[in-house]
């Protein structure tokens, strides 16, 4: 039986349809959803990636973060991280912030739901709603980004756990040391994490 | 013949056409990609040849311009690599030149006797490619719809630019870009971030003066290319001159009564005298991806989202221009 390529056009259009369909989905499909930004990878992607957390908030005025500053960045995986800006931040450059010194500030266990609000419901809930403050725009000189962002102090929880073995109660107190070194305000949209500074 | 020995027969085609395309689509993108002297190299063989070679070997060694001592101009003799200029003014081709120019970069500011010159304009491309190989994606600006296409077109752009550079491991442009942090962080570099470094809420008077300075002999010397490196010092500078009420007496009127728009307005005269800002260089890709804000340029973007204060922007910045063209420095406050 003699058959020539006609007979196969419709099979090998359709699957070139099928590799094309793959190829939009495996090369587009990423930059459809939002900017991954996660605290994995080098030193130099978890600065770059922090850096650009900001600018997506800020904008142009990501400039305002200056040198000696801090800017705290909440993942949507909850982690939240402190970095010290070394180097002005830039709108236009390809790494918009120096960023150094990532200091892992908490971590929220597992949110459900990487959303804004669901960690910053869950930061209350495991960190007391102390953690967030007002101030920024009242004290700090305004807000940046159109993003919703709330506050965060820069500082540290010193906890102390107790146990009275006789009477099996125990539990763990805890207070709030302000560093007083930034007025820090963070804001996020799943599953793209933010930040945003002001002083 | 059977149904069954039909479908399978249409499958097998399919899965030829399949392959195929991929196969055409494999080609295209190494051939349509990689410059003509290597289409006889595999990536592989190229990304070798890359890395094993000396630095400098391709005749991309730098030669010293009508620079400072502490510094050289890059002109890259590489045939494929074109010239950017004399320094300073090879800075603003950089943002627009082409791959290969970028490798040639690169491969001139690692080598061992490269000026810092060459070493700081390395250390630029590196930063313009290695955010393509970290894993991080570019914004998605659900927001405005209107900028998908620009987005996509940078994106496809940027990776273009990019290729000849990436063929270097990711590694090496690591481990070079520590090093020539380093070097350009010496006390005598023009680069150094300690000599620029900006002002704090309560740094000393000693401090102001010595930024004061350092910017004064920086512009002076270099004139506004120095805007490069020192532009972020310099709108600090103005921004703290300009807030605070012993010193705005040295600044005009139109810096003292909107500081907050000085950031943009060194911005708008970096894209003038130092930088590429088109839609065709990374300044603006950076940007666009960055800030979701796109337009024709950085400039473009900047008086599209300040047009209500659209003049004065415009009014700082030809004061801060003027005074760099110039040389009178003193309007910006940096004469004693």
């Amino acid at each position: 039986m003699v058959r020539n390529l006609s007979q196969y056009r419709r099979p090998l259009i359709a699957g070139a349809c099928a590799v094309s369909l793959v190829a939009i989905a495996t090369t587009w499909g990423p930059f459809l959803v939002s900017p991954g930004v996660s605290f994995e990878g080098d030193e130099f992607t978890q600065f770059a990636g922090a850096g650009r957390a900001a600018a997506n908030v800020m904008g142009v005025n990501v400039s305002r973060i200056l040198a000696g500053h801090t800017i705290r960045v909440v993942y949507p995986s909850g982690r939240i991280v402190d970095f010290d800006v070394a180097v002005r931040c830039s709108f236009f450059s390809t790494i918009p912030c120096g960023l150094r010194n990532p200091v892992v500030i908490a971590q929220i266990k597992d949110p459900a739901n990487p959303t804004y609000t669901a960690i910053r419901n869950a930061i209350i809930d495991e960190y007391g709603p102390d953690f967030f403050r007002n101030g920024c725009n009242g004290n700090g000189g305004g807000s940046y980004g159109p993003q919703e962002t709330v506050d965060v102090p820069t500082g540290y929880w010193e906890s102390t756990s107790w146990w009275i073995q006789d009477q099996q109660i125990g539990g763990t107190t805890a207070r709030w040391t302000d560093t007083g070194i930034v007025r820090i305000a963070v804001a996020g949209y799943a599953p793209t994490a933010h930040a945003e500074t002001c002083r | 013949m059977s149904m069954s020995a039909r479908l399978i027969r249409n499958l097998v085609a399919a899965a030829f056409g399949a392959a195929l395309l991929v196969a055409g689509i494999g080609l295209f993108e190494h051939y349509g990609t990689v410059p003509d002297d290597r289409i006889v190299e595999s990536q592989p063989a190229a990304r070798e040849r890359i890395s094993s070679s000396a630095p400098g070997d391709l005749g991309t060694k730098a030669t010293s311009g009508a620079a400072p001592s502490n510094g050289g101009g890059v002109v890259n003799s590489a045939p494929e690599a074109g010239s950017l200029g004399p320094w300073p003014q090879s800075l603003k081709s950089l943002g627009t030149a082409s791959s290969r120019q970028w490798l040639s970069v690169y491969r001139a500011g690692i080598a061992r006797d490269a000026s810092l010159a060459d070493r700081y304009m390395a250390l630029q491309v590196m930063d313009y490619c290695l955010p393509l190989s970290s894993g991080l994606e570019f914004i998605t600006d659900t927001k405005r719809p209107e900028n998908y296409k620009e987005l996509v077109r940078i994106k496809s752009a940027w990776h273009d630019r990019c290729a000849d550079l990436r063929l270097v491991s990711r590694d090496e442009v690591l481990r070079e870009r520590k090093r020539l942090d380093q070097d350009l962080q010496a006390p005598n570099s023009r680069f150094s971030r300690e000599r620029l470094e900006e002002l704090g809420d309560k740094s000393s008077p000693a401090r102001l003066e010595a930024l004061r300075s350092t910017l004064a002999s920086t512009l002076s010397d270099e004139g506004g290319a120095a805007l490069a490196w020192a532009g972020p010092s310099l709108a600090n500078w103005l921004e703290r001159v300009a807030r605070n009420p012993q010193l705005q007496g040295r600044l005009p009127e139109a810096l003292v009564a909107q500081p907050e728009l000085i950031q943009h307005a060194v911005v708008l005269v970096q894209c003038e005298m130092a930088m590429a800002c088109g839609n065709d260089s990374v300044a603006y890709f950076a940007t666009c991806t960055n800030t979701g804000a796109c337009g024709d340029s950085v400039p473009a973007v900047l008086l599209r989202l300040f047009g209500n204060q659209r003049n004065e922007l415009l009014a700082q910045a030809s004061i801060v221009r003027s005074a760099l063209e110039t040389k009178d420095l003193g309007k910006l406050g940096l004469l004693q």
